[in-house]
């Protein structure tokens, strides 16, 4: 939650202020026989004078929230709440370069969902000095009426609290927080879910910009990408058919090292082709920053930009308009039916997985009708069932890009593992796996269950084998500070053996990689996770000699079922033809 | 089976959370606030403990008054004493809580205060805060100190008060040096018409702040206190 952010770096807006000293001030009216909400009542008068109509029952509030829920119907609640009527004033003009301005405001902030501050910032940051406020409400109250965005409070609060909700990610319940606020001078709420990206709170209004009509266009878009192989090709053929015949959602099971990211170039390339709009959605900012980078090369001319807290402001500022968008799950919350593809990268990671409020956020988006690609190594067995119902589609790509089969682990049973790990006792496998590695000239991965057990472990290497004890060794944990430079460090082959926790499980690749899981038996690894460590051994066409072990007191299911998955998968890849390399799958497993 | 799931979380609520960085938590129901907040943020939050300075709570290796306060010729601030050093990651959590406007963490650091508050024996009446100029208050929509201060005091069982009132809005104390920092909050401040009534002789307020740098602005707060009749002001904050 907590964490270092350069995002929009807010200036503090003249929030709402007035001469008289109102803090907010928003409007309702009857027109037309329904009740609107007004910024900017003089745009209102004028708009409905235009047409013919008259404006009763003006009303003015202090907070959005409370206009909100008189338009809705609602009762509002009491301390001024009632809105005061107010007398209007007699002929208004509307300056003409108002409506080339809103032109042009609609034009930069079309397919976003922004708060009041934000749409402050953005048309500071666009027009370069500051509009005036009365301007600016002028602007989107012009919007409004034609229906160019919805105005909504940044929490809804309707009369049943049941119903109350964030309306920017979508939390509710006890992620809501009712704080007196000096805005409004109420008591209203704000959502602690997203408050890294600007504070939603029910007197703020949030707006959602619809996207502008579309011109049916073609363009070419140039693509450098090196040749794929069979599976690949198949997989991509799969997928464009899915984006042209405009599946809502469907699945790319792509097995670790597959080349996924490459599987999906030709998909972004045909919607960018007719002139869409794709987001890359992964679930942490080391992975956005590796997929911009590769973005970078693959579509050199169309300038793809890449969103996450740690990126400022002046990094973007030049790319706003790209098509091409790569960014951290939580940033999808800025966006409102902008997007015609949305690829959501490891949808099975953490944050994604069993929140409801980013899946919300990935969903709002997209726009009707586009096509979200999720694509993950390790289906939940939800996924899967639902794929074999047909309730989803889905793209399988079951073998690697250099046509090795995927490493299958080998389970070994040590009895009373960690008290002899504990006691010094030899533990034959792992110290043959280590002198393996050794042999080998490769490094090694291994992972275990908690921060708590590396000092054990390093403690027992010190003890039973102090030739491998002597090597470079490094921990990297959750909780650490130098973790990043550590794994950098890995990476670089500056460390030869990392101790790590599950937190690595995805996104470390060296070529010469080895992998142990200590404790395999452990709650925390489940089948899915086992399959990620599995599959950080043998990405390197030129290296196949890595090893995969898990060592556990007992086997589990999860371990088990990792194994037969990862099995399950070579199987399908050896029949449908694409292992270049085939080997017995035997031929794995050292003969010891 | 997935329903069956849901509703066991939703009756058995599953382990409390970190109340600074939202990963799970051991602990029970009944766990104090301190023990809400879990090791690695504590660790890294950094507690100031073992030497420190005894008027303004510098950490220093020995005990002593350390060389900024030698310096100050003028102090009405009697003591300061602070829970954490200011570290990169302390001044992101102050930052999330005053500019990102994330008042959840009010919560775990008003209790921090209130522990450190009890530890150093503190005693006295009345509890008040550093406070925003009107027009900061309004866009920002919250005091941070206040919410600190109620918080603490609500632990404490002390009243809280606001004392004072800022008269003159300045620009924010981080981008100036300690010279120009002194020059520009003079006069800044005034008693609050709470205040005036509040203040007799022989009262020891304790003042609530997010962070001592220089002092300059407690030092401020003081000697508006101290001329309005206070005996004696102290003062507690977060960072150090």
């Amino acid at each position: 939650m907590v964490g270092p952010s350069k995002d929009y770096p807010f200036a503090p807006v003249s929030y709402f202020r007035t001469q008289e000293g109102k803090d907010v001030r928003v409007f309702t009216y009857e027109a037309a026989g329904s009740r609107r909400i007004s910024l900017h009542l003089p745009t209102d008068l004028y708009f409905w004078e235009q047409s013919g109509q008259e404006i009763k029952q003006v009303q003015v509030y202090s907070s959005i929230g409370q206009a909100w829920r008189k338009q809705s119907g609602g009762r509002s609640r009491g301390g001024g709440g009632m809105g005061a009527a107010i007398r209007l004033e007699e002929d208004i003009q509307i300056p003409a370069e108002r409506e080339e301005l809103s032109r042009g405001l609609w034009q930069v902030l079309e397919g976003r969902a922004l708060l009041w501050e934000e749409v402050c910032f953005w048309t500071k940051q666009w027009w370069g000095s500051s509009v005036e406020e009365e301007t600016l409400r002028s602007l989107l109250q012009m919007m409004l009426l034609r229906e160019q965005v919805r105005m909504l409070p940044g929490v809804r609060t309707p009369r049943v609290a049941w119903h109350w909700q964030c309306n920017r990610c979508g939390a509710a319940g006890n992620r809501l927080m009712s704080t007196p606020c000096a805005r409004c001078n109420q008591f209203c709420l704000f959502c602690t879910h997203c408050t890294m990206l600007g504070k939603s709170r029910s007197c703020v209004p949030l707006f959602l910009f619809r996207p502008r009509p579309k011109e049916n266009v073609r363009r070419s878009v140039t693509m450098r990408l090196p040749v794929l192989t069979g599976a690949q090709q198949e997989a991509a053929c799969q997928s464009v058919d899915f984006v042209r015949n405009g599946v809502s959602r469907f699945l790319l099971w792509a097995v670790t090292g597959s080349g996924k990211t490459e599987v999906l170039m030709p998909v972004v390339r045909r919607v960018l082709e007719r002139g869409g709009r794709v987001l890359w959605a992964a679930p942490r900012r080391d992975v956005v920053d590796e997929i911009a980078a590769r973005m970078e090369r693959v579509f050199p001319e169309e300038k793809p930009l890449a969103i996450h807290g740690e990126r400022s402001w002046e990094e973007r500022k030049n790319r706003l308009g790209s098509p091409l968008v790569t960014a951290t799950v939580q940033q999808a919350w800025r966006f409102y039916r902008r997007f015609d593809l949305v690829v959501v990268d490891e949808a099975d990671a953490y944050p994604l997985a069993g929140d409801r409020t980013l899946q919300m956020g990935l969903e709002r988006a997209t726009v009707r009708g586009g096509t979200q690609c999720w694509v993950t190594a390790t289906p939940s067995p939800r996924w899967k069932k639902e794929a074999v119902k047909g309730k989803l589609s889905l793209v399988t790509l079951p073998s690697r890009y250099h046509g090795y089969p995927l490493p299958v682990p080998r389970l070994l049973r040590v009895g009373g593992l960690w008290r002899r790990l504990e006691r010094g006792k030899p533990v034959e496998p792992l110290s043959s796996f280590f002198h393996r590695v050794l042999d080998t000239d490769g490094q090694a991965l291994i992972f275990i269950p908690g921060t708590s057990d590396p000092p054990r472990l390093l403690k027992w290497i010190h003890h039973t084998a102090p030739d491998i004890a002597a090597r470079t060794w490094a921990t990297a944990t959750g909780k650490e500070k130098e973790r990043r430079d550590r794994v950098e460090a890995f990476r670089k082959g500056e460390v030869q053996f990392l101790i790590a926790t599950t937190v690595l499980e995805r996104g470390v690749t060296v070529p010469r990689c080895h992998v142990v899981v200590v404790g395999a038996d452990h709650p925390v690894f489940d089948s899915a996770s086992l399959i990620q460590m599995a599959g950080r051994v043998g990405r390197s066409p030129v290296y196949q000699k890595g090893r995969v072990l898990f060592l556990a007191d007992v086997h589990t299911e999860a371990q088990k079922t990792a194994v037969r998955e990862i099995k399950e998968l070579n199987h399908r890849a050896r029949q449908r033809g694409f292992l270049v390399v085939d080997e017995e799958e035997n031929e794995h497993v050292p003969s010891e | 089976m997935f329903l069956v799931s849901e509703l066991w979380d939703k009756w058995f609520r599953s382990p409390e959370e970190c109340r600074v960085c939202g990963s799970p938590l051991g602990g029970g129901v009944f766990a104090g606030e301190p023990h809400r907040v879990c090791n690695g943020c504590l660790e890294r939050l950094e507690p100031i403990c073992g030497g420190i300075c005894r008027r303004c709570g510098r950490p220093m290796r020995t005990a002593g008054v350390c060389r900024d306060c030698l310096r100050r010729s003028r102090r009405e601030l009697d003591v300061n004493r602070a829970c954490f050093r200011y570290t990169s990651f302390t001044r992101d959590c102050i930052h999330f809580l005053k500019y990102r406007g994330q008042e959840t963490l009010a919560r775990p650091f008003g209790s921090f205060l209130a522990a450190a508050v009890e530890e150093w024996k503190w005693r006295g009446d009345l509890v008040t805060y550093v406070p925003l100029h009107p027009e900061k208050y309004r866009e920002r929509g919250f005091n941070q100190a206040e919410l600190l201060a109620r918080e603490m005091g609500r632990r404490l069982w002390i009243p809280v008060r606001s004392l004072l009132i800022r008269v003159r809005s300045t620009s924010p104390q981080s981008r100036r040096n300690r010279s120009e920092r002194i020059r520009e909050l003079q006069g800044s401040f005034a008693l609050s018409d709470l205040g005036k009534r509040l203040l007799r002789t022989n009262r020891r307020i304790l003042v609530v702040d997010d962070v001592y740098t220089t002092g300059t602005t407690l030092n401020e707060c003081a000697k508006v206190l101290k001329d309005g009749g206070a005996s004696r002001v102290d003062s507690v904050t977060v960072a150090r």
